[in-house]
């Protein structure tokens, strides 16, 4: 299956990503959330909040959240404004 | 006796007359600085009821242990007073590299209070400070020019100035204070207040340094979390695209305060969003976005430089504000979010001209956004028309009237000197006071609190109002949006600020560094036994001196609330759709962690167990 990944309020582009943020990435089906962002390079001391169609995954509920064709993953940085 | 000079300047404007006096070593000890210190003097040394446009009211401008030294951040200083907006107390948290060089003079604090018989501006060299004449020279003039004035006539390009613009003069109440151009000791109505005591900048020289307990060991731990910060994903974030960036968070999480409130996405959002800002335009081949810039000792660099489009109808006029299409203070995430989405203007160009002229003539731009966008609600509910505007259209969206009314608020002139009264003020006068979106007075930041519950229960509860700086519950906000344990986190991050606001140090490092970090730096310049153990329980004394000093002042918990759309109104999409804030399951658990009465007044035990 094909889903579309948006990485937003980045600084720079992990690999694979345009300069829109934007990424398709082909997963075997049955994959999960967690899978998915197995396979970005994302900073390590961040948080991030994960949408699927919109509405959010928790962290903890990543793993047992299976995606199917057409999804479009959001994931942004929990900043702070100012 | 280490990171602090250990003296305060008492300046009586209504005598004329400037003192030095020793530093209250056992406040600062308790207190420690800045937010902490000054509140504490303000607390002891007026009376909380008084009005904040009156002599009555005292100004304390104060810097923290770490400010003017070679801790990364370590610009940050603040003015505290009773804010003419809120009617509560006050404590703008600013940067740039006025507070650095106040302490560099030798000064922790400067403390003004009376008023003085006719607009003067404080000249401190080091040890000497002189009240000076500012009729026939600074008062009536922007505070860009006042910068200028005053750097030509003491000849001295290294003079540093804090001033108000024409706004703070005409006592416009969400008027707020200006330094180097650009960075802001914004909120709350700090400004007006300057203008009523007739004290148009102070500026100030300072040729010292800052001595500190352990200067080896201070070396070594402010290298270690230079280190620390400059390898962060989080400051390189900040210093590519700025705190702009928040909006692709708020707008994708559904919460982004859109049309005073109405909606929590923004359908303009591409067309202002950091991506816009930063991609170059087809009529110069510039971007929005030219620069960065950073505080004095500051290696995020979250400041922008801007410049219009040189096309954009504010700027191709020859008027006084064409030079606003030259190099000018960039957009930060809540001014774009306030007078874009707010105002529901897709219009980038046009919210850095209202924001150069919030800049430029010190008015806070999202008290101004707030404002005009209670305004819009106003005119387009029919409650107010042309005819209470003068003639503006003022609908939602509409760019050029924003723009206008901006800068009739800014000389305190037309319809905009009734939105210079800020929303609450406003819509009171035109019966409808729901449609301000504001806590005590102080409008919102760009956080719905209908998709960020713990946001909710922070602007509620804040003590100078809806403030985003206050508390820090975006992780756990941006996880869900259930009120489960939120309280718990906003009590806890609102301590751990005000222990934060009271260093020197700027909140934006606590993406790097944790609490300890600070206080390690704290310990290291001080000496004393300071750790985040002892930070945290500084920043809860902090929080619950103002908390009394609001009480004293009237406010009560009917204060601590939302306005009603919040509260009934749903969120129409977004992660919170068919959501409301849940505030009245937070708030009795907030009251009860932080041992108060079920009305949130601090009980005896908690005040004993605080050192209050």
């Amino acid at each position: 299956m094909r889903v579309r990944i948006k990485l937003l309020a980045a600084a720079e582009m992990p690999p694979g990503f345009d300069q829109f943020g934007e990424r398709e990435m082909d997963l075997p089906a049955g994959a999960s959330l967690a899978d998915a962002m197995a396979d970005i390079s994302l900073p390590a001391e961040e948080t991030y909040t994960s949408l699927v169609g919109g509405q959010a995954v928790q962290a903890d509920a990543r793993a047992g959240h299976a995606l199917s064709d057409g999804d479009e993953v959001t994931l942004l940085p929990a900043i702070q404004g100012g | 006796m280490g990171g602090w000079q250990g003296k305060v300047l008492r300046v009586d404007l209504s005598a004329g007359t400037t003192a030095s006096e020793p530093l209250n070593q056992e406040w600062a000890d308790q207190y420690l600085g800045q937010r902490g210190l000054a509140s504490k003097y303000l607390y002891e040394e007026m009376d909380p009821a008084a009005d904040p446009l009156s002599p009555e009211n005292k100004m304390i401008f104060a810097t923290g242990p770490l400010t003017g030294t070679m801790a990364s951040t370590g610009g940050r200083w603040s003015v505290v007073t009773k804010g003419a907006l809120t009617d509560a107390i006050a404590c703008s948290n600013s940067g740039g590299y006025f507070g650095g060089e106040l302490k560099l003079a030798g000064w922790d604090m400067v403390i003004f209070e009376g008023k003085s018989p006719h607009p003067v501006y404080l000249m401190i060299r080091d040890d000497d400070a002189q009240i000076l004449d500012a009729r026939d020279f600074i008062w009536g003039e922007t505070a860009w020019v006042a910068e200028d004035s005053i750097k030509a006539k003491h000849q001295d390009p290294l003079i540093r100035i804090a001033s108000i613009g024409r706004a703070g003069e005409a006592r416009v109440r969400l008027a707020g204070g200006r330094h180097a151009q650009a960075p802001a000791a914004g909120r709350a109505g700090g400004g007006a207040g300057r203008g009523a005591k007739n004290r148009k900048a102070v500026a100030v020289r300072g040729t010292t340094g800052v001595a500190v307990h352990d200067p080896k060991r201070f070396m070594q731990v402010v290298g270690e979390m230079r280190q620390k910060l400059d390898t962060h994903a989080a400051r390189e974030r900040l210093g590519r695209v700025g705190t702009h960036a928040m909006m692709d968070n708020t707008n994708a999480y559904g919460s982004l305060p859109t049309r005073n409130g109405r909606d929590v996405q923004f359908d303009g959002h591409d067309a202002v969003k950091v991506k816009t800002a930063h991609t170059p335009r087809r009529s110069d081949r510039k971007a929005n976005v030219i620069s960065s810039k950073a505080c004095f000792s500051c290696s995020i660099g979250c400041g922008r430089i801007a410049k219009i489009d040189p096309e954009h109808f504010t700027v191709v006029e020859e008027t006084a504000k064409k030079r606003y299409g030259n190099a000018i203070g960039g957009l930060e995430y809540e001014s774009i979010f306030a007078l874009a989405p707010m105002v529901g203007c897709s219009d980038l160009s046009a919210a850095t001209y209202v924001n150069a002229l919030c800049n430029e003539d010190g008015m806070d731009p999202i008290s101004l956004g707030g404002s005009i966008s209670a305004a819009m609600e106003l005119f387009e509910e029919g409650v107010i028309t042309e005819k209470e505007t003068g003639g503006i259209k003022l609908n939602f969206g509409n760019a050029e009237a924003m723009c206008r009314v901006a800068e009739e608020a800014a000389r305190g002139e037309g319809f905009g000197a009734e939105v210079g009264l800020g929303s609450k003020r406003l819509c009171e006068k035109y019966g409808r006071p729901e449609l301000s979106v504001s806590v005590k007075g102080l409008e919102f930041p760009g956080y719905d609190p209908r998709a960020m519950q713990g946001m909710g229960l922070a602007y509620a509860t804040s003590n100078r109002g809806a403030c985003h700086m206050r508390a820090s519950p975006f992780v756990d906000d941006f996880s869900h949006v259930r009120p489960d344990g939120k309280a718990q986190i906003v009590k806890d991050t609102q301590d751990a600020n005000a222990g934060k606001d009271a260093t020197g140090l700027c909140a934006f490092a606590g993406n790097a560094w944790d609490l300890s970090d600070y206080a390690a730096q704290i310990d290291a310049a001080c000496g004393g036994g300071w750790d985040a153990e002892r930070l945290t329980q500084t920043g809860e004394r902090i929080w619950t001196l103002e908390r009394q000093f609001n009480m004293r002042a009237g406010l009560t918990k009917a204060d601590d609330t939302l306005p009603e759309r919040f509260l009934k109104e749903a969120a129409k999409s977004g992660v919170a759709k068919g959501r409301v804030t849940e505030l009245d399951k937070m708030l009795p658990e907030y009251y009860e962690i932080r041992g108060w009465t079920a009305d949130g007044v601090p009980t005896n035990e908690t005040l004993d167990r605080i050192g209050l």
